[in-house]
C-alpha cells in the first residue's frame, strides 16, 4: 500500500531525524516509523536504494549524542549503578553478568 | 541498528556500515569511535553469517579501542569484543583467541572501575564458551588479574570478579585445580565477613562461586563448611 510514498516518507523522515531543532520524541518517532517499515515489510525497504544508507547514517549520527556536559567522563566514571545501563542483561541469580547488545 | 540488522541483513546494511565505521574509528571525536563501537555491538547478531568472514577485519577496528585513551571507548570495545564473543562463539574462542585474550586482561588494569568491571564481563561472554584448552595458557594471567579486582574498594567490581572467576572455573575444568587453595579461602572470606544487606549479592556471587568450584573439585572441606553456612549468619567455622 505504502510503495509508491514510500520514498517520499524515507526522505521525510530523515529530515525529520536530521532536525536537532525538533524535541527528541519527534525525531524518535520518526526513526520508530523507518524501523517499523523494516520490521513489517522489509523486502519493499531492501528495494529502496536510499532506505538502508539513510537509516545506518541517521542511526550512527544518532549514536554519537552520548555523554552530553560529560566530554571527559569524569561524571560517568563516578556513576556506580551498572545495572542503569539498558545494555547489561538483568542479573537474575542463575545468570551471571555479561555484555549484551 | 540492531533491529534494521535483524531484518535487514548483513547482505544490505554492512555496506553502508562498514563505509563509515573505518572513518569514525580514526576520528578525534572520543563520541565517534563511541558509536562505531556500539554499532559493532549492535549489528553482530543480525549480520552474524557475513561478519564471520570478516572477524579479521572487525578486530582490526576493536582492539586498538581497548587502548584508546578515552575510557568510554575502552568500555565500548569490551563491549563489542563481549559481544562479539557470543555471537561468533566458537570462531571467536578458537581462531582469535590470542588476538582477544593478551589484549583484554590488561583492561583488567583500567584506572576506572566500570572500565575495570566491563573487561571482566566481556571475559564472561568469552570465556563461558571457550573450552579449557583455549583457556589454559591464558589462566594464570587471567586468575592473578581476577584476583586483584576482587580487592577492588567498589563493591560491584568485586561482583563482576567473581562471576567472571566462576565463568572462568566452569570452563576451565580440571586446569583451575591449582586455583583452589588460593580462592576459597578469599571466597569464604567475603562470605564471613560481609554480612550487611548491601552485601547480599556479593556473598550470593561468592556462594555461587565457591559451590560452583566445590562441584567441580568436591574437596570435603567445602561440604562441611557449606553444612555449617546458614542464613542467619555465619558461624565462624574454621575453613580447614
Amino acid at each position: 500500500m505504502f510503495k509508491p510514498l514510500f520514498t517520499n516518507l524515507v526522505t521525510f523522515s530523515v529530515t525529520v531525524v536530521q532536525d536537532k531543532e525538533l524535541g527528541d520524541v519527534t525525531r524518535q518517532n520518526a526513526l520508530e516509523l523507518m524501523v517499523t517499515f523494516a520490521e513489517k515489510a522489509p523486502a519493499m525497504c531492501k528495494k529502496d536504494t536510499s532506505f538502508t544508507s539513510e537509516m545506518v547514517t541517521q542511526c550512527l549520527s544518532l549514536m554519537t549524542d552520548v555523554g552530553a556536559d560529560d566530554d571527559d567522563a569524569s561524571e560517568w566514571c563516578l556513576a556506580e549503578d551498572v545495572r542503569a545501563n539498558n545494555l547489561f542483561s538483568v542479573d537474575t541469580p542463575t545468570k551471571r553478568k555479561h555484555c549484551t547488545a | 541498528m540492531d533491529r534494521l540488522a535483524n531484518q535487514l541483513g548483513g547482505q544490505v546494511l554492512l555496506p553502508p556500515t562498514f563505509n563509515w565505521l573505518p572513518r569514525m574509528m580514526q576520528s578525534s571525536a572520543w563520541r565517534d569511535r563511541h558509536a562505531a563501537l556500539m554499532a559493532i555491538s549492535a549489528i553482530s547478531e543480525g549480520c552474524r553469517d557475513l561478519m564471520l568472514g570478516e572477524l579479521d577485519k572487525v578486530l582490526e577496528l576493536v582492539i586498538p579501542a581497548l587502548r584508546d585513551p578515552h575510557p568510554r571507548v575502552r568500555w565500548a570495545g569490551c563491549n563489542a569484543l563481549g559481544q562479539m564473543s557470543t555471537d561468533f562463539a566458537g570462531t571467536m574462542q578458537n581462531n582469535y583467541h590470542q588476538a582477544v585474550l593478551p589484549n583484554i586482561i590488561p583492561v583488567l588494569e583500567a584506572t576506572e572501575p566500570r572500565v575495570q568491571a566491563h573487561a571482566a564481563a566481556a571475559l564472561v561472554n568469552f570465556c563461558e564458551e571457550a573450552e579449557k584448552e583455549v583457556l589454559e595458557p591464558y589462566l594464570d594471567n587471567l586468575i592473578q588479574h581476577l584476583l586483584l579486582l576482587l580487592q577492588s574498594p567498589k563493591r560491584f567490581v568485586q561482583e563482576q570478579a567473581l562471576s567472571t572467576i566462576a565463568t572462568v572455573a566452569d570452563s576451565a575444568e580440571s586446569t583451575f585445580g591449582k586455583f583452589y587453595d588460593i580462592l576459597m579461602p578469599l571466597l569464604f572470606n567475603v562470605l564471613k565477613n560481609e554480612q550487611d544487606r548491601e552485601y547480599r549479592l556479593l556473598r550470593a556471587k561468592a556462594m555461587e562461586c565457591a559451590t560452583l568450584i566445590g562441584t567441580v573439585y568436591r574437596p570435603l572441606n567445602v561440604e562441611s563448611l557449606l553444612r555449617n553456612y546458614s542464613f542467619g549468619g555465619w558461624q565462624g567455622t574454621n575453613a580447614s
